[in-house]
């Protein structure tokens, strides 16, 4: 069975279908999927900012991603159910849409650039947490971090115009 | 390179992102009637869809051949009276709507010419009144 067909079927499941037939849970689970944004990639911004000494400079940065990963990680899981329940509803449409293949390339990207600053630069953050100096690195997996989730965003607002 | 690219596309597309969702392709102060039969009635969001196909010798020769309908997600049209039922295959239908400015065989639905003489309308948008396009002269 070709992905094309498999997405067929799936869009064509009762529940993929009642979906994309009703009238309030459509909207709600589209609604979710973009407040929900404030929580994740907004927070994240937060912290990304902080490690370009753009905003709250004079506090630890290990003390603001203590606070905003607890908000931020269950946002983030709050789009990935909703996403994931969108595309059931249009599984076919969405699949063969082009932005939403470049929506999904640069997701895996931001996960690869998040490990990269857990795995090397979070276990010794207390050495530079509070220090005028950021390190290089980790600057920029702060910048490539914004660009890409910005990318990410205007994908999924412009792949709606073809749905 | 691949992300220049990407970059170069996204500001493209830019332009029909700022007139809110497709209504810019579409050319709003023209209404056209689609008469014909029903082929696809498509109850869905985000977009309901009505596939109509238009037979020679109808009354506007240019409307001759199969449209795509495009209407507002059901919950938009539900607030009007439409239901999962209003049309099915084969009905014979009667549709004022907004063509596609690049001639593609698209439009966006305005309301739904019924037997009766009633309108469906798609949304909250009516036509102007013979008093507002009198005022609007001056």
């Amino acid at each position: 069975m070709s992905i094309v067909s498999w997405c067929h079927w799936l869009q064509s499941t009762p529940w993929a279908t009642s979906i994309r037939q009703s009238d309030f849970m459509f909207p709600v689970i589209e609604g979710s999927h973009i407040l929900a944004l404030s929580l994740s990639v907004g927070l994240i911004v937060l912290l990304d900012l902080r490690l370009l000494r753009l905003v709250l400079p004079s506090e630890r940065v290990s003390k603001i991603m203590n606070q905003v990963m607890p908000w931020a990680l269950p946002g983030f899981g709050i789009m990935f159910v909703t996403g994931l329940l969108l595309f059931f509803a249009q599984a076919e449409k969405v699949y063969t849409n082009g932005y939403f293949r470049v929506k999904m390339l640069v997701l895996i990207l931001v996960g690869i650039n998040a490990l990269i600053y857990q795995l090397k630069f979070y276990p010794a953050m207390a050495e530079w947490d509070l220090s005028e100096s950021v390190p290089r690195g980790a600057q920029a997996i702060a910048i490539v971090s914004l660009a890409f989730w910005m990318i990410v965003i205007a994908c999924g607002r412009l792949m709606a115009y073809e749905l | 390179m691949k992300f220049k690219h990407l970059a170069i596309g996204l500001l493209a597309v830019a332009p029909l992102a700022l007139a809110h969702h497709s209504f810019a392709m579409f050319e709003l102060t023209k209404d056209v009637a689609y008469e014909g039969t029903v082929m696809e009635y498509r109850w869905e969001n985000p977009h309901t869809h009505i596939i109509v196909k238009v037979d020679p010798g109808a009354a506007d020769p240019a409307t001759v051949g199969t449209w795509d309908i495009e209407g507002g997600s059901t919950n938009i049209m539900g607030r009007q009276g439409w239901t999962r039922a209003t049309f099915k295959v084969g009905d014979h239908v009667k549709l004022i709507a907004h063509p596609m400015k690049d001639g593609t065989k698209g439009a966006s639905l305005f309301y739904a010419q019924l037997p009766d003489g009633k309108r469906l309308y798609h949304d909250i948008a009516r036509p102007k009144t013979e008093g507002a396009t009198a005022s609007a002269k001056y």
